[in-house]
């Protein structure tokens, strides 16, 4: 998966008519990041530096399948001091996310879906810095 | 070595080339798609009402997802599942054109999981030409999709690509007041996604748990579905589908879902630490519940392909 979408990077690099713009050089990046996932969606976050707390976010909705296991790979965009913290939401309860407990912020939290329904993907910038991100999700069926 | 210098040197002089200046932050307005606004004349009969907005965001979910399944639980491939490519041209409004893009894409998704890339140029050829007349062929990228259809090596890419092509098109119908449209491919992806999966358990002796579990949950998006078309009280032909998809929401009677709870769980994948909750859905679908299913997306479906 990795060596394909490699190549396609490079390949859509150089298309002077292509359907791809410039808006998916982050997506095409870090789709190479999935591994033997399977891309499923891109979701791309920009905010504003906030001092409110809790920070300002952005909310997804997605439906998820019992049996299969869903990644959320993040990539932040360069230039921006945020970093992206991603949330996994049951209803109101939090299933996963990638900022760990010890304050540092993983690229990637999978999700073994047990119960098929609507989940909430909740992305915002630690400490409600200025940034800008993709978060991709993707899946592996779990067999 | 020198060698490799001259083609780092000639792929840094084509990257700028064909970029521009570099700026030291990321153009995130176009990231966020503002450069995917187009020139459209034709505004939309009827937007959506936030209330099926709402819906419309909360469903969407991958045309693969149904596809892999059945992979995975080993059905093999069958071309008679998937729409016969004849004759786009008599989908002659953006209602069956939308509907039938959709039923392609799904059509698309079940081929490219099989890495049947010989059918794809088919089934791209008429997507191409449904995009065209719905005007959002800009979000696909035929050349390259046809490159990498040729070379069975690529096919990681080529689902790449086609699946992106489709988000980025419905984010776009959606952002630009034509979101009829993106519910209507929807509907579309959707119907044909259960119908091989139907098709599939029509065809078994014995069913796989799995699939049938899969078919029953698949209730929720059938109400969500059947709700959002309701919205559309003046169009007639929206009514129409609506009352279609409530005989699919009809037939689920029966199907009955329970919550175990168990202990959650991480382990590690591929690298990556995953969480596994301690909510155990159970769906049961009685067998004659699963015959009115399979009938009902069926014809529902075979009326969709004949508009």
């Amino acid at each position: 998966m990795r060596k394909a979408i490699a190549l396609l990077v490079v390949a859509l690099s150089f298309m002077s008519i292509s359907a791809f713009g410039q808006s998916d050089e982050l997506v095409n990046t870090c789709a190479l990041n999935i591994g033997n996932a399977t891309y499923m969606k891109d979701f791309k976050v920009k905010l504003q530096q906030s001092s409110v707390k809790p920070p300002p976010s952005s909310k997804f909705s997605i439906l998820m399948n019992k049996g299969t296991i869903y990644k959320l790979n993040t990539c932040n965009a360069d230039g921006y001091p945020g970093k992206a913290v991603v949330e996994l939401y049951d209803g109101t309860k939090k299933i996963t996310a990638n900022l760990q407990p010890d304050g540092t912020i993983k690229d990637a939290v999978g999700f073994f879906c047990q119960k098929s329904g609507v989940y909430k993907i909740q992305v915002y910038f630690k400490d409600g810095q200025e940034g800008a991100a993709v978060v991709i999700l993707s899946f592996m069926q779990k067999k | 070595m020198k060698k490799l210098f001259i083609i780092l040197t000639a792929f840094t002089i084509m990257l700028y080339g064909c970029g521009g200046d570099k700026k030291p932050q990321q153009d995130f307005g176009n990231i966020l798609g503002d450069d995917q606004t187009q020139t459209d004349e034709v505004k939309p009969t009827e937007e959506l009402p936030t209330e099926a907005q709402q819906v419309l965001q909360n469903i969407s979910s991958s045309p693969v997802e149904m596809a892999a399944l059945l992979q995975s639980s080993g059905v093999e491939f069958s071309e008679k599942y998937i729409t016969e490519i004849q004759d786009v041209d008599r989908y002659n409004t953006d209602f069956k054109r939308a509907l039938n893009l959709g039923i392609l894409g799904a059509d698309l998704g079940y081929l490219n999981m099989y890495k049947k890339t010989g059918p794809v140029m088919n089934n791209m050829q008429a997507i191409r030409k449904l995009s065209e007349e719905l005007r959002v062929q800009q979000f696909f990228d035929f050349q390259t999709i046809k490159r990498l259809a040729t070379n069975n090596e690529n096919i990681d890419s080529l689902m790449y690509i086609t699946l992106q092509s489709f988000n980025n098109m419905d984010t776009y119908l959606q952002q630009n007041g034509r979101s009829e449209v993106s519910a209507l491919i929807l509907c579309g992806t959707w119907v044909e996604g259960m119908y091989i999966a139907t098709q599939v358990l029509k065809d078994s002796d014995v069913p796989d748990p799995d699939i049938v579990e899969r078919i029953g949950d698949q209730r929720e998006v059938v109400e969500n579905l059947t709700t959002m078309l309701g919205y559309y009280k003046n169009s007639p032909q929206f009514q129409n589908l609506h009352k279609e998809f409530k005989t699919i929401l009809d037939s689920y009677e029966g199907v009955t879902t329970t919550i175990e709870e168990g202990e959650p769980q991480t382990t590690e994948i591929d690298g990556i630490m995953v969480v596994i909750p301690n909510e155990i859905s159970h769906t049961t679908v009685p067998e004659e519940t699963l015959t009115s299913i399979i009938n009902g997306v069926e014809k529902v479906r075979n009326n969709l392909i004949s508009l």
